[in-house]
């Protein structure tokens, strides 16, 4: 086992945790406001992927209009969805969500494959990549980890510091009071869906600058935001993060040293273990 | 005191399937009282709040506030409209500071900053446990706190639900002090759920008795005292 490929692929782990961890934190807002989980959100990150291509095929000098136009067009997507249909899901069975939301899934799978056709699209920019001994580093995955952590502080930060903030928590520990309290529990809903799918298309905007994706490819990520949102504690921002670089250096791990399509059975096992030893998650309190 | 109606309760009536939790209440609620509601346990008294406070839709009747029909608004507009409350059992956001508790509903009259927030926890004593998570405090705190998120909507009508059940008898007369303080501070008119009856009767202008939904007296804490029906529907009770 050479120390390169060791550092390799920790540091390959961490940059793609990164994007598990935003997609986990756009699943877990999403759950932690209004107990919906948001079963089209593979759909949704390749939209957002798409949505940046498309920018940039049309811009094609900086990566930063893409993600610009992205995170905006995944906030208004977010409104729009939940009007029309989230909103009558709240309260309803499980399997009511799982289905509507399945078939939203198909809805945008099936346009982006008319819209962009099967074939797989990257974001061709230039970024340079610098390599010491064995182990490169490109630029376009640094950017990329940066913009996740920014966008990772800065939800934090709106969480904590901001009137919004303060209403979102209220609503995600007790929405009877928090309406008694003045608090339009619909409106915070329509914001919370729509912010958690700006993560989720954000980390599509991101993660076309590195890996190359096709309209049915959302599947894959979503597992692993699944498992991340189950790892980091349900409704826990922070402690998604900290599952997403965990479960990022599992699936580095497995591909460097196994074979990556083991990567998803791998990460589900140490979902199911931690279930089964630590059922509130790794950042969950006691009982 | 005036004599200017604040709210006016009309025939106000409640099922729950076939359970009759209110049966034609009427209310009329003076600007700036202090309003007791006694009545033996399951008697209607938190429905009655849920009913005001818009969290259940009135079977009959209507509810006026300051001139205004507000019986099938959604409860935060009744909130915002000038309507706080407290919960019998007490629910602050646990995982919140006490002032991060204060601001979510500080935030909303409009009128109030950090600064009056801070005030409010100064009235309620709980200005040293601020920076606290709310779900540290004790019994007799997260009660203050509870009247302390209220008063932060600036309410014109506070209503407490047996906001001094399971305190000490010191607790129960700070907690006394305190809200003829607020109401006198805030110039509030509040309706006071209590069980503890040395509390309700010595801070109460007017008492309201409810039994099985239905209002059985009125008056005066002496008045009510003394009434045949009352003291049946409370001897009753405890045989
Ligand atoms: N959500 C509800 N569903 C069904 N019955 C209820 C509900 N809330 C209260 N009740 C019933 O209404 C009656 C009055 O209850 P409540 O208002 O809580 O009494 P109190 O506060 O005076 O003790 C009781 O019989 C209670 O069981
Ligand atoms: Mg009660």
């Amino acid at each position: 086992m050479s120390l390169e490929l060791l550092a390799q692929t920790i540091i390959n782990g961490l940059f793609i945790g990164f994007l598990f961890g935003l997609a986990g934190m756009g699943l877990t807002i999403i759950f932690g406001v209004m107990k919906i989980i948001n079963f089209a959100t593979g759909a949704m990150i390749m939209l957002g992927a798409y949505v940046g291509y498309w920018t940039y095929t049309y811009w094609p000098y900086s990566a930063i209009p893409g993600i610009i136009v992205s995170v905006g067009v995944g906030f208004l997507f977010g409104i729009l969805v939940y009007q029309v249909l989230v909103r009558r899901l709240i309260g309803k069975p499980l399997l009511t969500t799982l289905l509507v939301l399945f078939g939203l899934t198909s809805i945008l799978e099936n346009s982006m494959l008319n819209l962009w056709s099967p074939n797989p699209r990257s974001i061709p920019i230039d970024f340079p990549t610098y390599s010491y001994g064995l182990i490169s580093i490109s630029t376009s995955r640094v950017f990329v980890s940066i913009m996740a952590i920014v966008a990772t502080i800065l939800v934090l930060a709106v969480f904590k510091y901001t009137t919004f903030g303060r209403i979102i928590r209220a609503v995600i520990q007790d929405k009877i009071a928090a309406t008694l309290m003045g608090v339009d529990v619909n409106r915070v809903y329509t914001l919370g869906f729509s912010l958690g799918v700006t993560l989720t298309f954000l980390a599509g905007a991101l993660l076309a600058m590195v890996y190359p994706f096709e309209p049915f490819g959302g599947l894959p990520y979503a597992l692993m935001a699944f498992v991340v949102v189950v790892l980091g504690t349900l409704g826990n921002p922070v402690g998604c993060l900290f599952a997403g670089l965990i479960i990022g250096t599992v699936h580095s791990f497995v591909g460097s040293y196994w074979t990556l399509n083991m990567s998803p059975a791998v990460a589900y096992l140490i979902m199911i273990i931690t279930f089964l030893l630590r059922p509130q998650g790794l950042m969950g309190k006691k009982e | 005191m005036s004599q200017e109606n604040i709210m006016t309760i009309n025939n106000v009536t409640k099922m729950f399937g076939g359970i009759r939790a209110l049966n034609k209440v009427n209310v009329e609620v003076k600007k700036g009282e202090i309003l007791g509601l006694i009545g033996p346990n399951g008697s209607g008294k938190t429905t009655l709040f849920n009913v005001i406070s818009g969290f259940y839709p009135a079977t009959e009747g209507t509810i006026e506030f300051k001139g205004e029909n507000i019986t099938n608004l959604s409860p935060h507009k009744i909130a915002r409209k000038g309507i706080g409350r407290t919960f019998q059992i007490v629910r602050p956001f646990g995982d919140m500071t006490v002032i991060d508790n204060v601001l979510v509903s500080g935030l909303f009259s409009g009128k109030m900053g950090v600064k009056q927030c801070r005030d409010i926890l100064k009235t309620t004593r709980l200005i040293e446990r601020e920076g606290d998570l709310a779900e540290m405090l004790n019994l007799a705190e997260k009660r203050r706190l509870e009247i302390a998120r209220a008063l932060a909507l600036s309410p014109e009508i506070l209503l407490l639900d047996e906001t001094m059940a399971g305190l000490t008898h010191t607790e129960v007369d700070e907690s006394l002090k305190m809200i003829s303080g607020i109401r006198n501070e805030f110039g509030l008119t509040i309706i006071l759920v209590e069980h503890v009856m040395r509390a309700i009767m010595a801070v109460s202008e007017r008492i309201l008795v409810l039994s099985e939904g239905t209002k059985i007296a009125e008056g005066s804490p002496k008045e009510v005292s003394e009434n045949e029906q009352v003291l049946t529907a409370y001897l009753g009770r405890r045989v």
